[in-house]
């Protein structure tokens, strides 16, 4: 019964870790990947970022760069190990470049407008409540 | 041969040389499907972020108050559920690329049971907002009402829970005077805690319904901050959704002794992603 069939993971090393492009011909050896050690490293950083939302500094700045600096590092453990990125090849990276490229330049585009509503920010006044 | 074909639709180089993709580069077709997905996935959530960069930069002090009223610590649970999953994910993927269907079956299980976790949690956070359902006046809301003893009006801030004719406020109440305006949808909890002086929150006596004069539940109609969360963590959670469903055929067939190695792979990226997703969704809503 007991009957286990594997599919796709078969060819030498060729599903899950492709060879680099430049001359290996010997199956790549199983990549070992620290998956504890990286959950261990988001735990801390979520609850890094948690603290650092429930002290918060006194420029507003500041706390979007705080969280947003922890997000990155976060992001980037989850990209680089979790979905192996650190092991593909050439073809992923250039699948992955174009979108992250388009992503700065819509943020760029943002900036006028976030330019322009500045001024007004100070103005507003309570929230709800016009005395 | 044949079967092996039909079964994952992936023909190893070595038994079909494609003369396309056999120079140079021996990335799976699939893993190339699935990555110009993930592509397309970046610049949908960057359009919607974009939005919501906006609109808070436009009023950031309404933004502010009332991200102070979504729950840090529901938030965080659910960022260590989701992250949690995406260990047992990786881990899914490492035994189906072994061949370890028994450890495959266990922690495509437990993907699974996170996954269920966050939607839980999600499930909690939003009935609370938009107010439960079959009940009138239930859950988180602000609502203007007449005291029935002092015949003042107040400004309620709070949850609300009903009791026949009658609704019971937890939370923050201010005295509205004739010549002030009040806009209930841009009113916060914090703004009219502040106004009103209280430290804590309490609970007011009964309001009989026919006294209420406004009320509304903190939906997408409440504000624009309220509706670009909702927005956003609605989207991700229809993502979330479909990661359970494709997570729960691999598991389906992990039971039926059948381990699917690459699609394994390319559901593991999937969520993944997903849970990228959250990790930036996190700070963005609840944090700053």
């Amino acid at each position: 019964m007991e009957s286990t069939t594997t599919q796709g993971g078969s060819g030498a090393g060729r599903m899950g870790e492709p060879e680099e492009p430049h001359g290996h011909s010997e199956a790549m050896p199983h990549h070992k990947v620290p998956y504890y050690t990286i959950f261990g490293i988001l735990v801390v950083l979520t609850v890094l970022t948690v603290l650092v939302a429930m002290h918060r500094f006194e420029k507003e700045w500041m706390n979007l760069l705080a969280a947003m600096l922890v997000a990155s590092v976060k992001a980037s453990c989850v990209a680089l190990y979790f979905m192996h990125l650190k092991f593909e090849g050439k073809l992923i990276y250039l699948i992955l470049i174009v979108p992250l490229i388009l992503c700065v330049i819509l943020c760029c585009a943002l900036i006028p407008d976030i330019a322009h509503a500045l001024p007004f920010n100070r103005l507003t006044p309570y929230p709800g409540v016009h005395q | 041969m044949s079967e092996t074909i039909l079964d994952h639709g992936y023909v190893p180089e070595e038994h079909a040389p494609d003369p396309v993709m056999g120079h140079g580069d021996p990335t799976a077709p699939g893993k190339i499907g699935i990555w110009l997905f993930l592509a397309s996935e970046i610049m949908f959530f960057i359009g919607i972020l974009g939005t919501y960069i906006i609109l808070r930069s436009g009023s950031p002090r309404l933004f502010a108050e009332h991200a102070s009223v979504l729950s840090k610590i529901a938030a965080g649970a659910n960022t260590l559920v989701l992250i949690f999953s995406s260990l047992t994910m990786a881990l899914a993927v490492d035994a189906s690329q072994k061949g370890d269907r028994r450890k495959l079956s266990l922690c495509l299980l437990v993907t699974l049971v996170c996954a269920g976790g966050f939607m839980g949690i999600k499930y909690y956070e939003y009935t609370d907002k938009l107010g439960r359902p079959f009940t009138h006046y239930e859950g988180h809301q602000t609502l203007v009402a007449t005291d029935p003893s002092s015949k003042t009006a107040y400004a309620y801030d709070g949850h609300v829970h009903g009791h026949g004719d009658e609704v019971e406020v937890t939370g923050y109440r201010m005295a509205l005077t004739a010549d002030q305006s009040f806009d209930i949808h841009t009113a916060s909890e914090e703004g009219i805690k502040e106004m009103s002086g209280a430290k804590e929150e309490q609970t007011f006596p009964p309001i009989p319904r026919k006294n209420i004069g406004t009320a509304i539940t903190y939906g997408p109609w409440k504000n624009i901050f309220f509706a670009c969360y909702f927005a956003l963590t609605g989207i991700h959670g229809l993502h979330v959704v479909g990661g359970i469903i494709a997570i729960g055929i691999l598991w389906a067939q992990s039971l039926r002794g059948k381990v699917f190695a690459a699609q394994t792979e390319y559901t593991g990226l999937y969520w993944h992603f997903v849970d990228l997703v959250w990790i930036f969704l996190f700070p963005l809503l609840y944090l700053i």
